[in-house]
């Protein structure tokens, strides 16, 4: 059991507002991410942008709506459809997130945390295994930033992220940004996270900006990385290595050009902790 | 507490649409001195309802600017309360906000007709690709032409409106004051033509073609509508050609 890593580089997102340039240019990046969700069962214009990107770079496909955690029964039109998409694409990656969205057969569109107890882990687990067969693929789930902790919870959020992608068989995709934001939410020590992830289940790294409201820290992909990010990240390619990153950004989305510059940041970030790492 | 008792009250705590008593959230969620479990809870409740109202906005641009950003707001979360989101997609959220803007006491009595006029033109740009179809096979049906079956490409959307909500669209879209509804019935075609997305008032007659061309009824059976005016086989062939044209025709089924 193991989960085959990628290299792929720096990467940064597929976002409506760059579609022109992405059909236009090759921005000088490793690969892309597509949001799942946006190219399930459509044509247009967005598809063929997606098809251009794919001639022109390896795609990730990042989902926001699968709810592996949920208590709901699986969505299985929305798994066709993932599949689908995957077979035509060919990505990377297939990922989304270690949460849950729905509720009783309505979509929240939220990634809510799940409470990290024995119950879940379990129940996690075995969809994890029910996508991966209905998609015929490893899957990653990616770390959620979070604002609450489950009274009920009985481990730490990073023995829970370990486990479920040891007993699923499934990736991680370790968003650095989300261990920051949710390590200063809930009082814990972000390096110890990373300690508790094992590295050959890491397959991808996520980078975003944050907010500072203060009391606590929120996920809003609306800023540049923030330089505690960038110390964390460096601390995680020390610890896992060369793994594909990724830099988010939602909200207001600069130009192109600012968003390659800071995968470019990343890489300079990754060169020189890879060195640190081989010379310790 | 078992996850599924976890989701239900915590759904509840965020949705806001069942009571829940502060005894049941403190046994469910921990808080701190910095951040009481009820503020916590707040970050989710609030980021739930803009974030929908958000997802509508931007498919609804010309409506939010209509209504304004209050009412519009307004309109919205009484709308997500009535139609929770039953798709993984974010952009099918506001499938039904124009049928609900149509019942909906006080709204502005032209919202309706304009939120599906910008809705089908958000569904258009994304239908799945098809065709179209070359016209050089439509003019080869000859005298099958009756008996043949046109599917549309997916794009296609016919609007019977109740008030002129192109001319609405067109003023907003251009920055104008839009003045008070135009009531009188408008027959409307939203299609796409390779990425770029129209409409265009049609007569209702041709309307009434397009629809039973969507049923599944045959060209000949399609045409009867046009039976009614003064040159029907000219309206027809006129109604035909534009369609063609437009690359409104995927393909023919014999």
């Amino acid at each position: 059991m193991a989960f085959q890593r990628a290299h792929l580089g720096h990467g940064i997102g597929l976002r409506s507002k760059h579609y022109g340039r992405f059909l236009d240019e090759r921005p000088d990046v490793g690969w892309i991410e597509a949001i799942s969700e946006n190219f399930i069962g459509v044509g247009g214009r967005p598809l063929a942008v997606l098809e251009k990107v794919r001639r022109d770079f390896p795609v990730v496909l990042h989902g926001v709506s699968l709810s592996i955690g949920s208590v709901d029964p699986l969505d299985r039109r929305h798994l066709d459809g993932l599949r689908a998409l995957a077979d035509r694409i060919q990505p990377a990656y297939v990922s989304d997130h270690l949460c849950w969205g729905t509720h009783r057969g309505r979509y929240l569109h939220d990634l809510m945390p799940l409470p990290y107890t024995e119950e879940a882990l379990g129940h996690v687990v075995r969809r994890v295994q029910q996508v991966q067969d209905a998609l015929q693929r490893q899957i990653l789930l990616e770390n959620v930033s979070s604002y609450v902790a489950f009274r009920g919870s009985t481990m730490p959020e990073w023995e829970f992220v370990a486990q479920v992608a040891e007993r699923a068989d499934c990736g991680i995709l370790l968003d650095v940004n989300n261990v920051q934001v949710s390590a200063r939410n809930h009082g814990f020590d972000p390096r110890e996270y990373l300690l508790a992830i094992p590295p050959e289940r890491v397959g991808q790294f996520h980078l975003a900006g944050h907010s500072d409201r203060g009391a606590y820290l929120f996920d809003t992909h609306d800023a540049p990385v923030a330089d505690a990010v960038w110390d964390l990240y460096a601390a995680a390619v020390r610890r896992f290595g060369r793994v594909p990153a990724l830099l988010e950004w939602d909200e207001h989305l600069p130009e192109l050009e600012r968003l390659v510059e800071e995968s470019h940041a990343a890489a300079a970030v990754e060169a020189r902790a890879l060195t640190a790492r081989e010379a310790a | 507490m078992t996850l599924a008792e976890a989701q239900d009250l915590f759904a509840a705590l965020v949705t806001g649409e069942r009571p829940v008593d502060p005894a049941s959230r403190e046994g469910l969620l921990v808080g701190d001195a910095g951040l009481s479990a009820s503020d916590r809870v707040l970050i989710y409740s609030d980021m739930y309802l803009f974030r929908l109202v958000d997802a509508l906005r931007e498919d609804y641009p010309l409506l939010a600017r209509l209504l304004g950003d209050e009412e519009f707001f307004s309109v919205c979360s009484a709308y997500v309360r009535a139609h929770p989101s039953r798709d993984p997609s974010l952009a099918r959220l506001g499938t039904a906000l124009p049928g609900f803007l149509r019942e909906r006491a006080g709204a502005r009595a032209d919202a309706g007709d304009l939120g599906a006029l910008e809705w089908a033109r958000a569904e258009a740009f994304v239908a799945p690709d098809a065709g179209p179809l070359d016209e050089a096979a439509l003019r080869s049906l000859g005298e099958d032409a009756a008996s043949a079956r046109l599917v549309l490409v997916p794009s296609v959307r016919l609007l019977s409106l109740g008030y002129d909500a192109a001319a609405v669209w067109a003023d907003l879209d251009g920055a104008r004051d839009p003045g008070p509804p135009r009531p009188g019935p408008a027959s409307l075609l939203v299609w796409r033509k390779g990425f770029e997305v129209f409409h265009a008032p049609v007569s209702p007659e041709e309307l009434a073609a397009l629809s039973a061309v969507r049923r599944g009824a045959t060209l000949g059976e399609a045409c009867e509508v046009f039976a009614t005016l003064p040159d029907p086989a000219a309206a027809a062939l006129d109604a035909l050609a534009s369609w063609s044209g437009e690359g409104l025709i995927a393909r023919i089924d014999r």
